[in-house]
């Protein structure tokens, strides 16, 4: 094979990825531009221009397999001068390969920030912003160090507990009645020892978990707490509580700050509508005895998108893909407790 | 051994029985404790309806029936027995108080000046929210009695209920106004 071809082929195949290349930086302008999803739809079609997203990377991956192939020639004839230059061009066919193989990261990464920005736009949350109704600039790591402390839930972990990823929006209801509400990822870290065989040995494993949840602001319900889990809340919420349904008691473990204040509020209605609530989802639903705000924290991932975005190779693809896809659980969150507070 | 296995099997016999027994006495309770709701949020009802007495009165001098129809609704809620379950009486209740919505409703059309009284207003939402909890508390009530039904009627509750304390399965309650309304009527 010829130097000179290898080296036009690779040229061929540069200018193939520059398209690529030119792709992603205009989807990244894209994305910057945007104000709402449809604008981000309407920029990606028609796209006038080649529609490739997918780098080349078949001469490389060949260039790979012939310089190995070379390399382990050498082990027929460690000696033979001719199996020697074979060596040599197999490393420098590896390095060849290595320099013009394109990974597929800038792709990754551009189609990642188009639907952090789809879903921004879609369900108009603000990343890492605090709630519109707190008028007055608070340091996000107070304010959120204020939420955690509000309730006895964020306690979880031994090393950690973190709230890394957060974003606010407002939620409606049927009868328009909004919602100030703040997302978030609820992260925390458990030290775990665990012993050899001999049961001397003891090493220290951490384990990372994940759970999500909402806050909701200017709620009336207050002094309340309702979890799916097998488990006693305790002070504020030091009073167990039984519903007259026997369904409801069996699922759910009440708690209330106040016995008067949860027998009055633990109408046939609101027991109904906590069933209701509760019907498809694991958690924990407080309301603070004082602060009129509402924390859900539960096992299902809020942030999670119903479609992945495997196999993008085209623009017309990517427009599929963030014109399709959902946030389920968020989405199911939304409709579920707006109604519940109605 | 094998005495040991037998005296085994006896406790753990005795054992499961007490749990069911058990079982039904916390779910007949419970079916009581749900009656109790729907009779005392009936009940509620009661002074809403003195308030509302003389107020449609006055508004309404030739609605006779609305008045009567309160007074009806009234008594009835008054006779609802709490301590037992009365699904024919509550029955009779829920259709009075249907049929007073509706007068009242017409009453309200013949009189805007009524529409616009705060006062009025304000019974009308405490009637719908008291209405809406005598709803649920009927639900909770079937459902729990359903469970109860379930309880004492499948094997082998059925055998401990019959030598250990003889319940009966409660009747649900059932809205006969709208069952009327159907022409199919299922087979059970």
């Amino acid at each position: 094979m010829p130097l000179d071809t290898v080296q036009h082929s690779i040229h061929i195949r540069r200018k193939k990825n520059e398209r690529v290349f030119q792709n992603i930086a205009r989807l990244w302008e894209i994305g910057r531009q945007a104000q709402t999803q449809q604008d981000i739809l309407d920029s990606l079609h028609p796209w006038n221009a080649p529609i490739v997203l997918k780098f080349e990377n078949i001469l490389p991956l060949l260039l790979a397999a012939l310089g190995l192939f070379f390399m382990l020639l050498i082990f027929i004839g460690p000696t033979n001068i001719w199996l020697q230059l074979c060596l040599v061009s197999g490393l420098f066919m590896m390095f060849w390969a290595y320099i013009s193989y394109e990974d597929k990261k800038p792709i990754n990464d551009v189609i990642e920030y188009l639907e952090q920005q789809t879903i921004a736009k879609k369900y108009q949350l603000a990343f890492r912003q605090q709630p519109q109704h707190i008028s007055v600039p608070l340091q996000p790591v107070l304010f959120i160090a204020h939420l955690k402390q509000l309730f006895p839930v964020f306690n979880q972990g031994t090393l950690s507990n973190d709230i890394p990823y957060y974003a606010s929006t407002v939620w409606s209801d049927e009868e328009g009645k909004q919602h100030q509400v703040m997302v978030f990822q609820y992260h925390y870290v458990n030290e775990v020892r665990v012993r050899d065989k001999d049961g001397s040995d003891v090493k220290v494993k951490e384990v990372h978990k994940d759970l999500w949840g909402v806050f909701v602001f200017d709620v009336e319900i207050q002094g309340l707490a309702i979890t799916t889990a097998r488990k006693n809340f305790y002070y504020p919420y030091s009073f167990s509580w039984h519903t007259s349904d026997i369904q409801t008691n069996q699922k759910l473990n009440i708690f209330g700050s106040n016995e008067m204040q949860t027998a009055k509020l633990l109408s046939p209605a609101f027991v109904l509508k906590l069933a209701d609530f509760f019907a498809q989802r694991q958690g924990d639903l407080m309301f603070h005895p004082t602060s009129h705000t509402l924390c859900f924290l539960g096992s299902a991932d809020l942030f999670k998108i119903s479609s992945q975005a495997k196999n993008i190779q085209d623009i017309s693809v990517l427009r599929g893909h963030l014109r399709t896809f959902k946030l389920p659980y968020l989405e199911s969150l939304q409709r579920d407790l707006t109604h519940f507070l109605k | 051994m094998g005495l040991l296995i037998f005296l085994l099997l006896i406790i753990a016999v005795v054992v499961a029985c007490i749990m069911i027994r058990n079982n039904i006495v916390r779910h007949h309770n419970a079916s009581i404790r749900a009656w109790s709701d729907v009779a005392s949020y009936e009940r509620q009802k009661i002074k809403i309806l003195d308030g509302l007495q003389p107020l449609v009165e006055q508004y309404s001098s030739f609605e006779k029936g609305t008045l009567e129809k309160v007074t009806e609704l009234r008594q009835n809620i008054l006779n609802l027995n709490v301590n037992n379950t009365d699904v024919s009486q509550l029955q009779r209740i829920e259709s009075l108080n249907k049929e007073l919505m509706r007068s009242l409703n017409v009453v309200v059309e013949n009189y805007p000046e009524l529409k616009a009284n705060e006062i009025y207003l304000k019974m009308m939402n405490e009637i719908e929210e008291q209405n809406e909890n005598v709803g649920a508390a009927i639900t909770i009530f079937n459902r729990n009695v359903e469970l109860f039904n379930n309880h004492i009627q499948i094997f082998p509750n059925n055998i401990v209920n019959t030598m250990t304390m003889g319940k009966k399965a409660i009747r649900p309650f059932r809205d006969q106004a709208v069952t009327q309304n159907f022409d199919y009527r299922p087979n059970f």
